[in-house]
C-alpha cells in the first residue's frame, strides 16, 4: 500500500469552528482558530533522534515545547511523543516533508493530530484567571511557566494546553479532540465574556 | 441616624449611616442605612419580632445577629427563607414574615403552644400512621403548617457560576487567628487565601471586648486589617462561605453567584467559635440574646440592643458584655452570674467601679414576656442549689434585654469532615478537636483558645506547621497554651412548665430530649433522628452541646461517649443555582453536522455525539425510514458513520497483538484484507465488535462502536503496559471521517469520484479493503456490508470529511442517492440479522448466546477472553439471540419487553426480553431480535412476548438473516 | 475532590483518571482450575491493606500504577508499570484439557 500523506490536499482542509464574530472577543482575552494550520505527531523510541536529524531542537522532558525561530512549535508530550505544530501557517512544506521523512523510519509513529484535534490560539492579560473557570489545573504565571504543557481536562473534555511565545507574544495554545472543539470554544468564549 | 435605637456614639463598623436605605416589612415602611440587615434595621425601629417559631408558632426574634439562628427567616418577594440577620436591606426591598397564619403580629397558630402537651417528641410519626391510608389525609394538612416561605415559580434564571482558585494556604476565618495566620505565612512567601463570611474581616474584634479599657479589639484589628488588605502575598474574599472540606483541601467556597472551588495545599481553619444560650423556661421571647448578638448590634450596627439588660453569664465574657452595654447608654440591671467565684478581681472592681450589681450563683430560670408575648419584660432571677437545680423562690428583675453567655461551642463542621475526632473535656466543659490530616490545621477560639494574645499566638502557631508543609519554614515551633475558661458545666434549668428550648429551630425544650432517652433511643443519632434535634436551619449550632449533655446525663455515659451527630456539607443552605450554575455537558459534531442540519436531518444523542436519526420530521419517523432504507435497497444511499471508533496498531509485532486482543484469528489475515473482530473482556463477555483491516503486515487500522472505542483503547493499552509487545496502539477515532455508501448503485457513486481505485468485484471484493484519492484527498475504503448491500465505508482524515460528502453527494444525484439517518441503518442491519454490542448483548452475553462462534479461534494459544469462553459455553446454556418476526399488523414489540416461558401461565417464568424491534417493508412484518429460553429457540415455534398494556403476543422464531440469506447482494454483486 | 500524583503528569483532579482494578497476576491459563480461574476473574479481597492499582490518565492516554491504602485512602506512591512489568510476556500454544471442549 502506499503512504498514506495527510498533508495533502492543503487547499480541500475546512473547520467545522464557528467562531462568531468578532473572533476577538475582547480587549483583555482573543481566540484565534489554528484548526487548520500544518501539523503532524509522532510516536516511538525513534522519534527523539528522528526528529533532531530533521534539524529540530526538542524539549528534554515530557510536557515542555520548543519554538523554532521559523515559528515551528515542538511539543513533548511523554518521553517518545512529540507534536510538530506551525504556528504562524507558514511552514506548511516543512511539516509535510517531515511527514514524508518518517516513512519507513523504525520506531516513528506517525500520528495524525492534525485531523484529530482542532486547535486554537488563547491569549491575553486575564487568560489564566479565564482559565480558572474552566479547568483544574493552575495556569498562573507563577505556577506555569512559559513552555509549559498541560495535558488535563477543560470543560470537561480532554486537551493540551501549550504556553508559549507564538507570534512573539505569550499564549496558550489549545488542543483538542476536533469533534468537541465547537463545545471547547464556546465554552472559552463564555468565560472569558467577564473579562471585557 | 436612621431608626430611633441608634446609638449616637458608635460608628457601626458595618454601616454607612449617610446613605438611607427604605423597604417594607411585612407591608409597613422602615428606614435604615446602607450596610444594615434586615434585622439590624429592624430593630434599629424596635420591631424584634420576626418569625414565628416552626411548630408552636411562637414569636421569635434575632438571637445570635450572625445567621447562626433559624430565627430570622425571612421570605422575599423572590426568595424564602432568608436569614434576615445576614442579607442587606436595598431600596424597595419588600420583607414577609413566613410560617404564620393570619399575619406575623396576630398569627392565629400561635394557640398550638398550648397543645404543646398533645404534641410530644416523635409525635407525627407516632400519631398518624394508623390506621393504615390515614397519613394520605393528614399529609396535606401537617405540610401547610409545616412549610416555611413560598418559592417563586415565575422566577428569572439567573447567572451562577464556578472557578477555581489555586493557592498555598487557604485561612477559612479572619478573625484575629485568621488575620495573624495569613499574616505569618504571607510573610514567609506562602500564597495565601483568606476567605470570611462577614463584609469586613476582624471576625470576633468587629465586636467583641477583649479588655476592661475596650481599646485592644479595634486597634489590634486596624493593625492587622491594614498588613493584611496591603499584602501582596494574601488575596481576601469577604462576604464568602468555605462550605465544606472536601478531600485534599477541596474547598468550595461561594461568594455571591460565584461558587468558588479552592485548590489549597494547606488549610488553617480559624473558624472561631458559637456562643451557647442557657436553657431556661421562655428563652425563646424577643428580646432574650446571646450576648454576642447585643455587641455585634451595638458595635457593627450602631444599634442600641435596649434599654434595660440583664446579663446571664457563666463566663468573664459577660462582663465585657455589660462594660459595652453600660458605655453605649443601657441600663444594665444586673450581671448574673452562675459561677460561685464570679470573674477576676480587675473585672468584679471594673463593673463594680461603675455602679453595676453582680449576683453570683444564680441564674434567670424563667424570662417573662410582655402581655402581647412579643417581647421581653423581666426575669425570674434564682439562686443555683446544685446541677441544673434552682432555689424555690426567686425575685423579678425587669428588663427589656436579655443577654445570655453560657461559654462555646467550637466551628467544628469543616474539621470534623477533615476527620477530626470530638472530645469533651469535663473540666473546660467543651468539646475540644484532635487527629487533623497533615494538610490542615486548626487555629483561635475553635482550637479552644479564647484570651486574644493566645489566639494571635495560635493563629501564628497554625501558618508555621503549615509553613513547615510548604518547606517554607524548617524550626519546629513552641506550642502554646491557654487557660481562660469559657464554658459553665451545666447551663441547663429545666422548668416543670416547660417552654426551656434547646432547639430553637424545631420548638424543641429540654424534656423532649430526654424523653427521647427514656424510649430508648440512647445513640445520639437515633435521638436526633426520633426527636428532629439539630434538623432545622441552624443545624445543631446551639442544639448540639445542650443535648450531648442532656443525653449523656439521661444515660449514665460522658459527654464525649455521647458525642454529637455528624456534620455533612454544607456548611450553610446552599442554593441549586450554585451548584447547577455553568456546567459542561460536551458533544461532538461529525466534520459534516452542518451538512445533516441542511438537509433537515433529525438529530439524536449518541452517547456525547450528534447524529441523525433520519432525514424527515419527526411525526413522519416511520414514514421516512422505510422509505429511506426503500432506497438503499434498490438504489444507494449514504450515511455519515464518522462516529465509529478507529484504532491503529502499527509495529512488528502487530498481528500479535491483534491476536491476542480478538477472538479471531488474525496472524494469516492478508494484506487489502478485513476481519470480523469481536472483543470478549476476562468474564468472556462480548463486549466490543469491529472490523480489523490489514494495511501492512505490521499495521491494522481497527473499527469500534462509537460507544465502545475509549474503553477498547484503554483495554488494549492496559493490556501492552503487562505484554510489552513491540506496537504502538492509537486511537484515531476523531482523526477519520467515514461515509458508508451502500446499496446496487453504489459502485457507481463511487467510481465517478474515485479514479486510482479498481472497484470491480474481482479486483475489490467483499471484505476488502484498498487505499486510494478523491480529488487528491487521500482515503481508506472498505467493502463491508453492514447493512447488506453492495457498500463501501470511505474513511478519510477529518479535515476532509465535509469536502468529500459534498463531492459525493454531487456524484449521487444522477442515482437520486440520499442520505439516510441511524435508525434507518438499525433496520436495515436487523434485516441481514446483524448485532449491535450494547443494543443486542448485555452484561451477560458470551459468544454462544450470540451465535458468534464462528468468531472464535480455537487454534490461538490466547485471547483475553479466551478461559472464561471456555468455561461458560461448556455450561449449560440457560438463553439464546434468536430473530423473529410477527405479522404486519400485529402489535409491534418494543426494545426491553420480556419474552415469558409460557403463554398460558400468568405466572411464569421471565426467559429474556427484545433487543431490536422494527416494522421492515422489504420483510412486510415486523421483525427483531430477542434473547429467548434456550429451549425456546427452534426455528419455526413460537414464543410470547408482553407487549404494551400487558398484552401477549406470539413472535416466530425464523432463521437469520431475515434478508438475502446467501448474501448475495452484499456479496457478489 | 481527591488528588492523585499522575507519574507523566503531575498532580491532578481524581476526575482526570480512570480506574482500571487491581493489579494482579494472571494464573497459568491453560493449567489452572476453573476455581483459580474464576478466583482470578470475579473475587477481590477487600481487605484493610495497601493495594497495587491501575490508573489511566485519560488526557495524556497513560496507564501507571498507584499504591493505596483501602482504609485511609491516601494514595502512597504512583510509577510506571515497566517498574513492575520489565519483560515482555509470550503465551504458549496450548494443549487444551479435553473435558472443556465444548461439543
Amino acid at each position: 500500500m502506499n503512504f498514506y500523506n495527510l498533508s495533502s490536499a492543503v487547499e480541500l482542509r475546512r473547520s467545522q469552528l464557528v467562531v462568531g464574530s468578532p473572533e476577538l472577543i475582547n480587549s483583555n482575552i482573543s481566540m484565534h482558530d489554528h484548526t487548520l494550520f500544518s501539523r503532524v505527531g509522532f510516536r516511538g523510541r525513534g522519534v527523539e533522534s528522528f526528529l533532531r536529524e530533521q534539524g529540530l531542537n526538542v524539549p528534554a522532558v515530557p510536557n515542555q515545547s520548543v519554538v523554532t525561530a521559523a515559528g515551528v512549535l515542538v511539543l513533548r508530550l511523554s518521553h517518545t511523543e512529540f507534536w510538530v505544530i506551525d504556528t504562524d501557517k507558514s511552514q506548511h512544506e516543512f511539516i509535510e516533508a517531515l511527514e514524508l521523512a518518517s516513512k519507513g523510519v523504525a520506531n516513528v509513529y506517525r500520528l495524525y493530530c492534525q485531523h484529530s484535534h482542532g486547535c486554537f490560539l488563547v491569549r491575553g492579560e486575564n487568560t489564566s484567571n479565564m482559565f480558572a473557570k474552566v479547568c483544574g489545573v493552575d495556569l498562573s504565571e507563577k505556577a506555569f511557566e512559559c513552555a509549559s504543557i498541560a495535558q488535563t481536562s477543560v470543560a470537561r473534555v480532554n486537551a493540551i494546553i501549550a504556553k508559549q511565545v507564538i507570534s512573539g507574544e505569550e499564549g496558550y495554545l489549545v488542543l483538542s479532540d476536533i469533534a468537541g472543539t465547537q463545545h471547547l470554544w464556546d465554552a472559552i468564549a463564555d468565560a472569558s465574556a467577564e473579562f471585557n | 441616624m436612621r431608626g430611633y435605637n441608634r446609638l449616637p456614639n458608635s460608628a457601626g463598623l458595618f454601616i454607612n449611616p449617610a446613605k438611607p436605605v427604605n423597604f417594607t416589612f411585612e407591608g409597613k415602611n422602615y428606614q435604615g442605612v446602607e450596610g444594615d440587615t434586615i434585622a439590624s434595621a429592624l430593630i434599629a425601629n424596635d420591631q424584634w419580632l420576626m418569625s414565628r417559631s416552626f411548630k408552636y408558632h411562637r414569636p421569635r426574634g434575632p438571637l445570635t445577629m450572625a445567621g447562626q439562628d433559624a430565627n430570622t427567616l425571612v421570605q422575599l418577594e423572590n426568595e424564602p427563607n432568608v436569614l434576615a440577620d445576614r442579607s442587606s436591606i436595598v431600596d424597595d426591598m419588600n420583607v414577609m414574615g413566613q410560617n404564620y397564619n393570619g399575619s406575623l403580629e396576630h398569627d392565629k397558630d400561635d394557640k398550638l403552644g398550648y397543645a404543646g402537651r398533645f404534641m410530644p417528641v416523635g409525635f407525627y410519626y407516632r400519631a398518624f400512621y394508623k390506621p393504615k391510608g390515614v397519613w394520605d389525609k393528614w399529609e396535606p394538612f401537617i405540610r401547610k403548617k409545616a412549610g416555611l416561605g413560598y418559592a417563586d415559580l415565575s422566577f428569572t434564571p439567573t447567572y451562577h457560576d464556578k472557578a477555581y482558585l489555586f493557592c498555598d494556604l487557604a485561612v477559612i476565618g479572619a478573625g484575629p487567628a485568621g488575620l495573624a495566620a495569613a499574616l505569618k505565612a504571607a510573610d514567609a512567601g506562602a500564597n495565601v487565601l483568606l476567605i470570611d463570611e462577614n463584609p469586613i474581616i476582624g471576625g470576633a474584634l468587629t465586636y467583641h471586648r477583649f479588655d476592661i479599657a475596650g481599646k485592644k479589639a479595634q486597634s489590634l484589628r486596624e493593625e492587622l486589617t491594614e498588613k493584611v488588605l496591603n499584602h501582596i502575598n494574601i488575596q481576601t474574599l469577604t462576604s464568602a462561605t468555605c462550605n465544606a472540606w472536601f478531600a485534599d483541601n477541596y474547598l468550595p467556597v461561594i461568594q455571591g453567584n460565584r461558587m468558588y472551588k479552592v485548590r489549597a495545599k494547606q488549610c488553617v481553619i480559624a473558624s472561631g467559635a458559637f456562643e451557647q444560650h442557657v436553657v431556661f423556661r421562655n428563652n425563646d421571647v424577643p428580646g432574650v440574646v446571646m450576648s454576642s448578638a447585643a455587641m455585634r448590634l451595638m458595635s457593627q450596627y450602631a444599634v442600641k440592643p435596649g434599654n434595660k439588660a440583664v446579663v446571664l453569664t457563666g463566663n468573664d465574657d459577660g462582663y465585657y458584655c455589660a462594660l459595652e452595654l453600660a458605655k453605649n447608654g443601657v441600663e444594665v440591671a444586673l450581671i448574673l452570674d452562675m459561677r460561685k467565684e464570679g470573674a477576676s478581681p480587675e473585672l468584679k472592681s471594673a463593673v463594680a467601679s461603675i455602679g453595676l450589681q453582680v449576683r453570683l450563683n444564680s441564674t434567670v430560670y424563667e424570662a417573662l414576656p410582655s402581655s402581647d408575648k412579643k417581647h421581653l419584660s423581666g426575669v425570674m432571677v434564682h439562686d443555683i442549689n446544685g446541677k441544673g437545680s434552682v432555689s424555690k423562690k426567686g425575685v423579678k428583675v425587669d428588663c427589656d434585654l436579655l443577654c445570655m453567655s453560657s461559654g462555646y461551642m467550637p466551628v467544628y463542621q469543616l474539621l470534623c469532615q477533615a476527620g477530626a475526632k470530638l472530645s469533651y473535656n469535663d473540666d473546660s466543659a467543651l468539646f475540644s478537636l484532635t487527629n487533623l490530616p497533615d494538610n490542615c490545621q486548626i487555629a483561635g477560639s475553635v482550637n479552644g483558645v479564647h484570651d486574644l494574645d493566645a489566639v494571635v499566638r495560635d493563629g501564628e502557631l497554625a501558618a508555621h506547621y503549615s509553613l513547615l508543609s510548604l518547606g517554607l519554614e524548617t524550626i519546629e515551633p513552641q506550642p502554646i497554651c491557654c487557660k481562660v475558661k469559657t464554658n459553665f458545666e451545666w447551663p441547663i434549668f429545666k422548668h416543670p412548665k416547660g417552654k426551656d428550648f434547646v432547639d430553637f429551630d424545631e420548638d424543641l425544650q429540654a424534656k423532649d430530649i430526654v424523653n427521647a432517652t427514656r424510649l430508648g433511643y440512647r445513640d445520639i443519632q437515633l435521638v436526633k433522628r426520633f426527636s428532629t434535634v439539630g434538623m432545622g436551619p441552624s443545624q445543631g449550632r446551639h442544639s448540639a452541646l445542650p443535648t450531648a449533655r442532656l443525653v449523656a446525663d439521661a444515660t449514665n455515659r460522658t459527654v464525649t461517649e455521647t458525642g454529637v451527630t455528624t456534620a455533612r456539607p454544607p456548611f450553610v443552605p446552599e442554593k441549586l443555582a450554585n451548584i447547577a450554575g455553568r456546567i459542561f455537558n460536551p458533544h461532538k459534531y461529525t466534520p459534516m453536522h452542518k451538512r445533516h442540519l441542511e438537509l433537515g436531518a433529525h438529530m439524536i444523542p449518541a452517547g456525547v455525539w450528534r447524529r441523525p436519526a433520519y432525514y424527515g420530521s419527526p411525526a413522519e419517523r416511520d414514514d421516512v425510514i422505510q422509505r429511506e432504507s426503500v432506497m438503499v435497497r434498490n438504489a444507494v444511499g449514504m450515511i455519515d458513520v464518522s462516529t465509529l471508533g478507529g484504532l491503529e496498531v502499527r509495529g512488528p509485532d502487530a498481528a500479535e497483538f491483534v491476536n491476542r486482543i480478538y477472538t479471531f484469528a488474525f496472524l494469516k489475515q492478508p494484506v487489502g484484507k478485513t476481519r470480523y473482530a469481536v472483543l470478549t473482556n476476562e468474564q468472556g463477555v462480548v463486549i466490543d465488535d469491529g472490523v480489523a483491516c490489514r494495511i501492512e503486515d505490521d499495521h491494522y487500522y481497527i473499527t469500534a462502536t462509537t460507544s465502545g472505542v475509549d474503553a477498547v483503547y484503554r483495554e488494549m493499552t492496559k493490556w501492552n503496559a503487562q505484554w510489552r509487545l513491540d506496537v504502538d496502539i492509537a486511537n484515531v477515532t476523531s482523526a477519520f471521517s467515514a461515509v458508508n455508501v451502500a446499496g446496487p448503485l453504489s459502485r457507481k457513486v463511487l467510481e465517478k469520484v474515485c479514479s486510482d481505485v479498481d472497484l470491480s468485484n474481482e479486483a475489490f471484493p467483499y471484505l476488502g479493503y484498498r487505499e486510494g484519492t478523491i480529488q487528491g484527498v487521500p482515503v481508506r475504503l472498505l467493502r463491508v456490508g453492514f447493512v447488506g448491500e453492495l457498500g463501501y465505508e470511505i474513511h478519510m482524515p477529518s479535515l476532509f470529511g465535509e469536502t468529500l460528502w459534498d463531492l459525493l453527494m454531487e456524484a449521487g444525484k444522477e442515482f437520486d442517492m440520499k442520505p439516510f439517518g441511524v435508525e434507518t441503518q438499525r433496520l436495515l442491519r436487523l434485516e441481514k440479522g446483524h448485532i449491535i454490542v450494547s443494543q443486542d448483548t448485555d452484561g451477560m452475553s458470551h459468544p454462544g448466546e450470540l451465535s458468534l462462534d464462528w468468531a472464535i479461534s480455537r487454534k490461538k494459544p490466547f485471547f483475553i477472553g479466551n478461559r472464561s469462553v471456555d468455561i461458560v459455553m461448556a455450561r449449560e446454556q440457560t438463553r439464546k439471540l434468536v430473530g423473529f418476526k410477527l405479522d404486519a399488523k400485529s402489535s409491534r414489540p418494543k426494545e426491553g419487553h420480556i419474552v415469558l416461558a409460557s403463554n398460558s401461565q400468568l405466572d411464569c417464568a421471565i426467559t429474556g426480553n427484545v433487543t431490536s424491534s422494527e416494522f421492515s417493508t422489504t420483510i412486510n412484518a415486523n421483525i427483531g431480535m430477542a434473547f429467548v429460553g434456550i429451549n425456546q429457540q427452534e426455528v419455526g415455534s413460537k414464543f410470547p412476548i408482553r407487549v404494551d398494556n400487558g398484552e401477549l403476543v406470539m413472535a416466530e422464531v425464523v432463521p437469520l438473516p431475515f434478508y438475502d440469506v446467501d448474501n448475495a447482494r452484499q456479496e457478489v454483486l | 475532590m481527591k488528588i492523585m500524583n499522575c507519574p507523566l503528569n503531575g498532580p491532578r483532579n481524581i476526575s482526570e483518571f480512570v480506574y482500571g482494578g487491581e493489579v494482579k497476576p494472571m494464573p497459568d491459563m491453560v493449567n489452572c482450575s476453573d476455581k483459580e480461574w474464576a478466583e482470578y476473574v470475579f473475587y477481590y479481597d477487600n481487605t484493610i491493606r495497601i493495594v497495587q492499582e491501575w490508573w489511566f490518565h485519560s488526557p495524556s492516554g497513560y496507564w501507571f500504577i498507584a499504591e493505596r491504602h483501602t482504609a485511609s485512602d491516601e494514595i502512597l506512591k504512583t510509577y510506571d508499570p515497566s517498574e513492575i512489568f520489565k519483560e515482555r510476556i509470550d503465551f504458549e500454544v496450548k494443549a487444551k484439557p479435553a473435558q472443556e471442549v465444548v461439543s
